[in-house]
């Protein structure tokens, strides 16, 4: 058999293992050592392989970067600064049309910058915003659609665990990939506004009785206790995003700096006991193990494809035929999407990118660049059917006497979709927008 | 997210029997876990102690780099036993849910075989980090820069080689159980997994 057979029997074993549920860890490692094996007939070579990939994977000092980012997201879920982004988005644009729907993208955006998982997000904002939307007469298929569509944002504006995947799988810099997915992170949130503005003023009625300013000022928040509770998050997004932008941090460090901010503020607001301090720590060391250890095995896995030389024969046979940088991003992000239907964002990301990123590089493209695009793309798929996880997260989490049905989420998540892939389509136009920030 | 986490030790409860070898392995899983999760708030603390001290007398603490690098391999291999009991390793949903509630006996049998591979691939592993610790307790390699600060690196070894280790018996502790229909393993709720 040939280099791009046995690859190609490589993959579809992988995929109907992961899909068959298997740990998606033990996946890549069980296919890693089958095709390893087949390729050398060395059972020993093939031991010390992997053992070397076990601990070389983990000789890096830039991983230190996954469990404190981990750790922040958890300590500021605890903190309650996620409510706080959403008073402070609430009073800063609910009075426009859709005004409750504006507000969830915004406090999205704000939340997506001070933790790196979008799933967190959607969790949060079904209890906190969907509730409110309903009250107030909002469609519940916009209510869900809209939270299902901004938690995108959670992985495009950094910090972003899917970055640091990327990084980590390409060897890019994270401070790069998280300088550059800010800008497109905010032409994102921006086409939600005007999709919501543009829905909210074709159809009103499903949007309640409009913008419900009279509410809102009622709210027991004072403006001093806006300005108070507005202060951590402005702090954490300075720390951590200005930190690296303005090069005082490593990634790592200012994810460390991030995490102790946010103790910090949940000590101060005393809704950190000792043994949810030591709870927050346990969910970051599972967590963390889990995700290290699927790099570990995802590095293994590359190592196979590398070896069997499927990515060598990718790449000549991309070069042959013609096709040009644009062809080939489109024909990748379709890949991705067409992936993000069976798969969730972790595998697609373990399984495309080691091969991809080398043709990328042949051809000389920006991985950085690469990255943003593969990250949008992949989050394109928590939205779509049948296995949009947002959807799955975001029903589970409804409370049982108002169910929403997945379909509902879809439904309602599709135009925030769309205006997703325009944005994909504007970066791969314009370089720049992701790019431009990166020093 | 909110919801609260049982005690580590509570779990040891479930194992059978008071003195049975699965339940002092339950500990020994608690154990290393909890020494992994202080490791976090350590490098939490060493990091942000080197931030303060440069700031404050232009000064990096020695050896920072080092110390977290292999926390990090610490964490992670301290850890992982105890995931994988938890039902915190990454997978898809995929077929079992629907083949458990329409076929409960073949998805037994397909969960005791996915365990089981893991019980093989540790066992690989297990063996692979044993031949590295030996050559690195052999060759005494070192983090950091020789003369400057160091320290050996075939304690972390030996970590990593424990670690798969545990992975092997836990998956094998998890395929019996499976097996024997005493439930399976444990599923998280969606999104505790935290990934996407």
């Amino acid at each position: 058999m040939d280099a791009v057979t046995i690859c190609l029997l490589a993959f579809l074993a992988l995929g109907i293992l992961i899909y068959s549920g298997m740990h998606i860890s033990t996946a890549l490692f069980v296919t890693a050592f089958v095709g390893l094996w087949w390729d050398y007939g060395n059972l020993e070579l093939v031991v010390r392989l992997l053992g070397i990939a076990a601990t070389g994977a983990i000789s890096s000092y830039e991983y230190g970067v996954i469990p404190l980012f981990v750790l922040m997201g958890y300590l500021v879920l605890k903190a309650g600064i996620g409510a706080d982004t959403y008073a402070i988005a609430n009073r800063v644009v609910g009075w426009a049309p859709g005004g409750l729907g504006h507000a969830t993208v915004v406090a999205n955006a704000l939340f997506a910058a001070v933790t790196g998982v979008s799933i967190a997000s959607a969790v949060l904002f079904t209890k906190i915003s969907v509730p409110e939307m309903v009250s107030r007469g909002y469609s519940k298929r916009f209510a869900v659609g809209v939270v299902a569509g901004s938690s995108m944002l959670g992985m495009l504006i950094p910090p972003s665990v899917l970055m640091v995947f990327f990084a980590i799988l390409t060897n890019t810099s994270i401070g790069s990939l998280f300088i550059a997915g800010i800008v497109p992170g905010i032409l994102l949130s921006l086409g939600f506004v005007v999709v919501i503005l543009f829905m909210a003023l074709r159809h009103p009625e499903r949007f309640g009785r409009g913008p419900d300013v009279q509410a809102a000022a009622n709210e027991p928040s004072s403006e001093g206790n806006l300005l108070w509770r507005a202060i951590p998050v402005a702090l954490l997004i300075a720390l951590v995003l200005g930190g690296i932008y303005e090069g005082f941090f490593t990634p790592t460090e200012a994810g460390a700096v991030g995490a102790a901010g946010a103790l910090i503020v949940a000590l101060v607001r005393r809704v950190l006991s000792p043994r949810s301090l030591w709870d927050v720590l346990l969910d970051t060391a599972y967590t963390t193990a889990s995700l290290v250890i699927l790099i570990i095995s995802a590095s293994m896995f590359s190592r196979f494809i590398a070896t069997a030389g499927l990515t060598v024969e990718l790449t000549e046979w991309l070069h042959a035929s013609q096709l040009g940088v644009t062809g080939l991003i489109l024909c990748y992000v379709a890949l991705i999407l067409v992936l993000g239907a069976v798969l969730d964002s972790i595998s697609i990301m373990l399984i495309v990118v080691p091969i991809f990123s080398v043709v990328f590089k042949s051809y000389g493209v920006d991985l950085v660049w690469i990255g943003i695009i593969t990250t949008l793309a992949i989050e394109i798929g928590l939205l779509t059917p049948p296995f949009g996880m947002a959807a799955f997260v975001i029903k589970a989490t409804m409370p049982q006497d108002d169910p929403v049905t997945a379909k509902d989420v879809f439904v309602g998540a599709a135009p925030f979709a769309l205006i997703a892939l325009a944005v994909i389509g504007l970066l791969i136009a314009f370089p720049t927008i992701a790019t431009g920030l990166v020093k | 997210m909110n919801t609260p986490r049982k005690h580590d030790t509570q779990t040891g409860s479930r194992l059978p029997g008071p003195a049975s070898p699965t339940r002092y392995f339950g500990y020994l899983v608690n154990v290393s876990a909890v020494i992994g999760t202080a490791l976090i708030a350590v490098v939490m603390f060493v990091l942000n102690a080197d931030i303060v001290s440069r700031a404050l007398f232009s000064r990096a603490l020695p050896g920072v780099r080092e110390i977290v690098t292999a926390s990090l391999a610490l964490i992670v291999f301290l850890q992982l036993s105890s995931a994988l009991r938890k039902g915190r390793m990454v997978r898809t949903d995929g077929i079992v849910p629907v083949l458990k509630s329409r076929a409960p006996v073949a998805a037994r049998v397909l969960e005791t075989v996915q365990l089981l591979i893991g019980v093989g691939m540790f066992t690989v592993l297990s063996y692979a980090t044993w031949r590295l610790f030996l050559s690195a307790y052999a060759s005494n390699d070192q983090f950091g820069v020789p003369g400057g600060f160091s320290f050996a690196k075939w304690p972390v070894q030996a970590v990593v080689f424990f670690g798969c280790v545990m992975m092997a018996l836990q998956y094998l502790t998890l395929a019996v159980g499976t097996a024997m229909g005493r439930g399976a393993e444990p599923r998280d709720q969606e999104g505790e997994g935290g990934l996407h």
